[in-house]
C-alpha cells in the first residue's frame, strides 16, 4: 500500500512566503517541507522568482500615459516616434538584424545552459541540517539539552 | 639523646605529611581532572531515561539582533522522552518527529564509532553547590587547558545526575547560549521492564533516517581529525543526498554536511550573515541549537553545524577548505546569485 502523495499547492506556498498563511496552514506547509523535497523545490522556485521580481527596476510611465488611458477625450496626445524619412529605412533594417542576432545569441546561451551537463547545484536546507545534527548529537550526548532547541521549528538568526 | 633525635625526626615527618596533605587538599578544591565533574558529564547522558518526570526547559541564545528565548515542555516516562508538545520523541537510540504525514524516523541505532575522552582537551572544575528549578545541584566549570575563561558551565542534579543547566560562553567569557530546566516535578524511577509507548513511523516517512556509511564517497573529503582535536566519529548518508561527517572533541559535537556541487548562494534562507573566516566566505546562522555555517569550495558545498564556540568552528572550516578563496569565483557567485534557479 503506497502512501498518498500531496502535490505542492503554489497558492498556499506563496501565502506562506508572504507571511499571509494562517497558523494551521503554516504548520501544514512546514510539515510537508520537512518531509518532501518536491515541496522544498517548489518553495525555492517561488522564492527565487519573487526575489527576481523584487529586484526588477521600476519604471515610471511616460508623462500623460495615465491621463490618456483614463481620459482619452481630454488628455494631450502621447509623444510618438518622429516620422522617419526614406533615408532612415536602411538603419531600421540594420537594427532589426541586430535584434535577430541578439535573439539568436540569447537562445544559444539558454540552450547551452539547459543542454550542456554541468556541475550540480546545491541548495542546502539549513534548518533541516541543524535538526539533523542535534538529533545525531542527542544519541551520544545528553538528549534533553540537545533536542530541546530543535523540538520546535528552527529559527535562523544572524 | 637518641630519644630526642627520634622525636625531632618524628616531628619533621609529621610536618611534611601535613604540608603534603594541605597542598593536595588545596589542589583538590579546584581542579577535578578525571574526577567528579567528568564523571557527572559521562553519567548525565543516560540518567534522564531512568526516571519519570515532567518539566519545562528554556533555551536562550544570542545573535546579531539580540537574545531569543524558546520554552519547551518535557515529559519523560519509562524511557520515552517527549518534547515540544509531543512533536519530538526520543526512545533509546530512536528519534521521531511528528509531521502531518505521520511520524518521521530521524534516527535509529547506536553509532558504532567511539568519541574522544574530553579530559584530553578540557579541565573539569567542580565550582560548588547551587540550585536549579528548586533542585539541589552541583556546578562544574569546563575550560580548555590554558584558557582564561570557561567554555561551558554545566549544572547536574545532585540526587539524580540529570543535566539541569548548560551555559555556553564565548572566548571573552560572555554567555552566548543557555539551556536550563525552569520547572521539574520530583523524579520517580522508571519501570525498565515496561518500556513506554513509542510511535511507529509511517511507510512514507520511514526512509527519512540517515544510514551509516562504511567509508567516505570519492568526491568528498573527511579528515580523521579537524580543528582543535575534533575526531571523526561517524559518516552517514542523509536522505537529501549529502554525507554527514560527525566529529566530536568529547564535549562538543560537530557535523559537516558535504554535498558535491556548487553552492547556490541565492537559495540560502534569510536571517544569516556573510562572514569571512580566513580565506573562506561563509554564511553564518545562529540558532538555539548552535551555529550553522555554509560555504562552497572546490565544487563541494559544506554546511557545518555545531554547538562549539566560534573559535573552534573557525579552525574546522579552515581545515576543510584551506584555500577556497578564488576572487573570480566569488565575483561569479555575486553576479549569478540572483539567477540561481538550478
Amino acid at each position: 500500500m503506497s502512501a498518498e502523495r500531496i502535490d505542492p499547492p503554489e497558492e498556499l506556498l506563496s501565502a506562506y512566503l508572504d507571511g499571509e498563511a494562517t497558523p494551521d496552514e503554516r504548520a501544514r506547509v512546514e510539515a510537508q517541507l520537512a518531509t518532501s523535497e518536491e515541496w522544498r523545490d517548489v518553495l525555492e522556485e517561488l522564492r527565487s522568482t519573487r526575489a527576481l521580481l523584487l529586484a526588477s527596476p521600476v519604471r515610471e510611465a511616460p508623462t500623460g500615459f495615465w491621463d490618456s488611458l483614463l481620459h482619452p477625450d481630454i488628455a494631450p496626445p502621447l509623444p510618438t516616434e518622429p516620422v522617419r524619412s526614406i533615408e532612415s529605412a536602411p538603419s531600421r533594417r540594420r537594427s532589426r538584424a541586430i535584434a535577430w542576432i541578439a535573439g539568436a545569441a540569447a537562445a544559444a546561451a539558454i540552450a547551452v545552459v539547459v543542454l550542456v551537463p554541468g556541475q550540480s547545484r546545491v541548495k542546502p536546507a539549513v534548518a533541516t541540517l541543524v535538526s539533523r545534527h542535534a538529533v545525531r548529537s542527542s544519541v551520544t550526548e545528553d538528549p534533553v539539552s540537545q533536542l530541546a532547541p530543535v523540538s520546535k521549528p528552527v529559527q535562523l538568526g544572524r | 639523646m637518641s630519644r630526642r633525635i627520634v622525636a625531632i625526626a618524628f616531628s619533621a615527618v609529621a610536618a611534611l605529611a601535613v604540608l603534603v596533605v594541605g597542598l593536595a587538599g588545596a589542589r583538590g578544591a579546584g581542579a577535578d581532572e578525571g574526577g567528579e565533574g567528568l564523571a557527572l558529564l559521562h553519567r548525565a547522558g543516560s540518567q534522564a531515561a531512568k526516571l519519570g518526570f515532567d518539566g519545562t526547559v528554556v533555551v536562550r541564545w544570542r545573535d546579531g539582533s539580540g537574545w531569543h528565548r524558546q520554552s519547551v515542555p518535557v515529559h519523560m516516562d519509562d524511557g520515552v522522552l517527549r518534547m515540544g508538545d509531543d512533536r519530538l520523541v526520543s526512545a533509546g537510540a530512536r528519534r521521531l518527529l511528528r509531521t502531518d504525514a505521520g511520524w518521521q524516523l530521524m534516527w535509529a541505532g547506536r553509532p558504532k564509532g567511539s568519541e574522544p575522552d574530553p579530559a584530553r582537551k578540557y579541565r573539569f572544575v567542580v565550582s560548588g553547590p547551587t540550585t536549579v528549578a528548586d533542585r539541589p545541584a552541583v556546578e562544574v566549570d569546563v575550560r580548555r587547558d590554558g584558557a582564561s575563561h570557561a567554555a561551558e558551565r554545566l549544572v547536574f542534579d545532585r540526587d539524580t545526575g540529570v543535566l539541569l543547566r548548560r551555559d555556553q560562553l564565548d572566548e571573552q567569557g560572555r554567555l552566548t547560549r543557555t539551556f536550563a530546566f525552569v520547572q521539574m516535578t520530583a523524579p520517580v524511577p522508571a519501570h525498565p521492564a515496561k518500556p513506554g509507548d513509542v510511535p511507529s513511523p509511517t511507510a512514507q516517512t520511514r526512509g527519512a533516517a540517515p544510514h551509516a556509511l562504511g567509508g567516505v564517497p570519492d568526491d568528498l573529503t573527511a579528515p580523521k581529525e579537524v580543528g582543535h582535536g575534533f575526531e571523526l566519529a561517524g559518516v552517514y548518508s542523509q536522505p537529501d543526498g549529502s554525507a554527514q561527517l560527525y566529529y566530536s572533541d568529547g564535549l562538543f559535537g560537530l557535523s559537516v554536511f558535504e554535498r558535491a556541487g556548487d553552492l547556490v548562494w541565492g537559495s540560502l534562507p534569510a536571517g544569516g550573515r556573510t562572514e569571512q573566516l580566513g580565506d573562506i566566505r561563509v554564511r553564518a546562522y545562529r540558532t538555539g541549537a548552535g551555529t550553522a555555517l555554509v560555504w562552497g569550495s572546490d565544487d563541494v558545498t559544506y554546511t557545518c553545524v555545531t554547538d562549539a564556540p566560534m573559535s573552534e568552528v573557525r579552525a574546522v572550516a579552515e581545515d576543510l577548505s584551506p584555500s577556497s578563496s578564488d576572487p573570480l569565483e566569488d565575483v561569479g557567485h555575486f553576479v549569478t546569485a540572483p539567477f540561481s534557479w538550478g
